[in-house]
């Protein structure tokens, strides 16, 4: 093994070796050119020159310590032999065209690359091809692509930016850390493959314009957190796992599902965090599961709306015993296989709800929206009461309880706007129900089977139902429940125990002397 | 080359990839065993409780 400095000035490196190889550091040139057994040096005495890859370059380690020029692969690359730190990049020299260097140590003991604070302008491509040691970059690395196609050894855990594609080989390990690894590249789309190893350290996507795409199903650590902070993540129709998914703030970001879903498999933490959406593009269908089966702590769930252009998530709690907190504008929430203790915080959401047969509700004086403006949205409380006020208010949507509604009794039921279907023969019971349509949003309250009849049922008070088409319903309970056209309310058949205004056979509602009258037996 | 699959079982669904060389001699019943070891690798990993 022998030094060799760089002295040859501007010129190419290749199989001539003229005068720019010297043994010392601006030492006289003559040397050979660099085998792989060498230990190649470019350093300040090399000048702030342009070296050019003539063709693929060999040596054992390559140091750039000081380096002021630029360092110019072309198409070609440099294989580095040796072990322990093999390569040292300096901030300030530059690199262009396509330059990938090669790690073919094959042995056990460890390699490192010194790479600190590289830009992604002058990062290097590595390929590490052998070995059974381990792998290591320095923190606050920046690094291009990362290929560990062949290595069979360790990546140690430290911090960096991978500007490029990171490629896990079937045969290595991945050693866990609390350092992130950001995926920063800034244009073009970066692809990761991570050949079914966990992932276990912290991910941040963070490259503003660029696209971050999944070419397997990607896991990290069960007490990970992978952040979106800027660029596109494409799904790519694989699933990410990881403990908790934040992908909040105002970063221009696209979250990309295109047919792959998120599990977050955390607890006692905000498992899905977006509390600020601006500048967030949903794409695809959003599918959110949290799906932690144990039974400590609180898992909350944060998704704001504002700024967020695209569908709402949906979500499916499909586990644990433990307490989830739900403060989000959503499209489904699916409970199904929950046990634990859900406490609302707030809630719109456009889609269907499903309780689970085994949740517990806590008491919340917030209430949960359903605000779907189309299509027919699916409510089943599967025997739950739900000890929080309900607000039913989609013009244009359909809401549609699949079985009895129970509302503890110090909790409203609100109908605003929209058409809303109760389940046959179910009775459905509120504290308060406020049946408030209006001009601009009438609201048609019936049977999901036209000519079944359902009951609703109030304890005392007078519901006054406004600007509503009301049919198929038993009104009962304790309440006075009336209809007066005056406000716009429709007795449209079917209905027991209203007191609905007749209009005049020539006129329309509201206008001078009315009858009333009290159905008991359908239609009077 | 890139093979893409769906395994659903006990309700998760799991879309993953196998990229494997172009020049690979896996059989079919390895691939499948292959992506099956996937679901199982995974599944246990969303079902196990591992806590903060």
């Amino acid at each position: 093994m022998a030094a060799r400095y760089w002295v040859g000035g501007t010129a190419t490196w290749d199989a001539t070796a003229g005068l720019k190889w010297a043994l010392t550091s601006g030492g006289v040139g003559g040397l050979p050119v660099p085998t792989s057994s060498d230990t190649v040096f470019f350093d300040a005495n090399s000048g702030a020159n342009t070296v050019t890859l003539g063709a693929n370059a060999d040596c054992s380690t390559l140091t750039m310590t000081g380096f002021t020029g630029t360092l110019a692969f072309s198409t070609f690359n440099i294989s580095l032999a040796g072990s322990g730190t093999v390569f040292t990049q300096s901030t300030t020299m530059s690199v262009t065209g396509t330059p990938l260097i090669k790690l073919t140590y094959s042995g056990t003991t460890a390699t490192t690359i010194s790479v600190t604070s590289v830009t992604e302008a002058n990062a290097v491509s590595f390929n590490i091809t052998a070995g059974t040691g381990a792998f290591a970059h320095t923190n606050i690395a920046g690094i291009k692509n990362l290929d560990f196609t062949g290595f069979s050894g360790s990546w140690s855990n430290n911090s960096g930016n991978i500007f490029g594609n990171l490629i896990i080989s079937t045969g290595m390990t991945v050693t866990a850390g609390t350092n992130t690894r950001f995926f920063a590249g800034t244009s073009g789309t970066q692809l990761i493959i991570t050949n079914n190893k966990t992932l276990d350290f912290p991910i941040t996507f963070n490259g503003v314009g660029g696209t971050f795409q999944l070419q397997d199903a990607m896991t990290v650590g069960s007490t990970r957190t992978v952040t979106l902070t800027n660029g596109t993540l494409d799904m790519n129709s694989k699933n990410l796992t990881t403990g908790t998914f934040s992908y909040s703030g105002s970063g221009i970001r696209t979250l990309a599902f295109n047919g792959g879903q998120i599990y977050a498999v955390g607890n006692a933490a905000t498992v899905f965090a977006c509390g600020t959406a601006t500048n967030l593009t949903i794409t695809g269908t959003p599918i959110l599961n949290a799906t932690y089966s144990g039974a400590t702590g609180t898992r909350n769930i944060s998704q704001a709306a504002t700024g967020l252009v695209g569908p709402y998530p949906s979500y499916n709690i499909s586990a644990g015993t433990d307490t989830l907190t739900l403060n989000a504008i959503c499209a489904n929430i699916n409970f199904t296989g929950f046990a634990g203790a859900f406490s609302l915080t707030s809630v719109n959401t456009y889609g269907d709800v499903t309780f689970s047969t085994g949740m517990s509700i806590s008491a919340s004086a917030s209430s949960m929206n359903f605000k779907a403006t189309s299509g027919t949205q699916t409510i089943t409380t599967n025997g739950k009461t739900l000890d929080f006020p309900v607000v039913v208010d989609g013009i244009g949507g359909t809401h549609r309880f699949a079985d009895a509604l129970t509302l503890a009794a110090t909790r409203s039921l609100t109908l605003t706007s929209g058409t809303i279907q109760f389940k046959p023969n179910t009775t459905n019971t509120a504290g308060t129900f406020v049946i408030a349509g209006s001009l601009s949003s009438q609201i048609i309250l019936g049977s999901s089977i036209a000519g079944s009849q359902f009951t609703l049922s109030q304890t005392s008070g007078t519901v006054s139902a406004s600007y509503a088409t009301i049919s198929d319903s038993i009104a009962t309970g304790g309440a006075t429940w009336q209809g007066l056209a005056a406000n716009g309310a429709v007795d449209a058949g079917n209905n027991t125990g209203w007191f609905f205004d007749v209009p005049f056979s020539g006129g329309g509602y509201g206008n001078g002397v009315r009858l009333r009258s009290f159905t008991e037996r359908g239609r009077d | 080359m890139t093979i893409d699959f769906e395994i659903t079982q006990n309700g998760y669904t799991l879309r993953d990839a196998l990229v494997l060389p172009d020049n690979h001699a896996l059989t079919d019943a390895e691939i499948e065993a292959m992506k099956q070891a996937r679901f199982d690798n995974w599944y246990a990993i969303i079902t196990t409780p591992v806590e903060a």
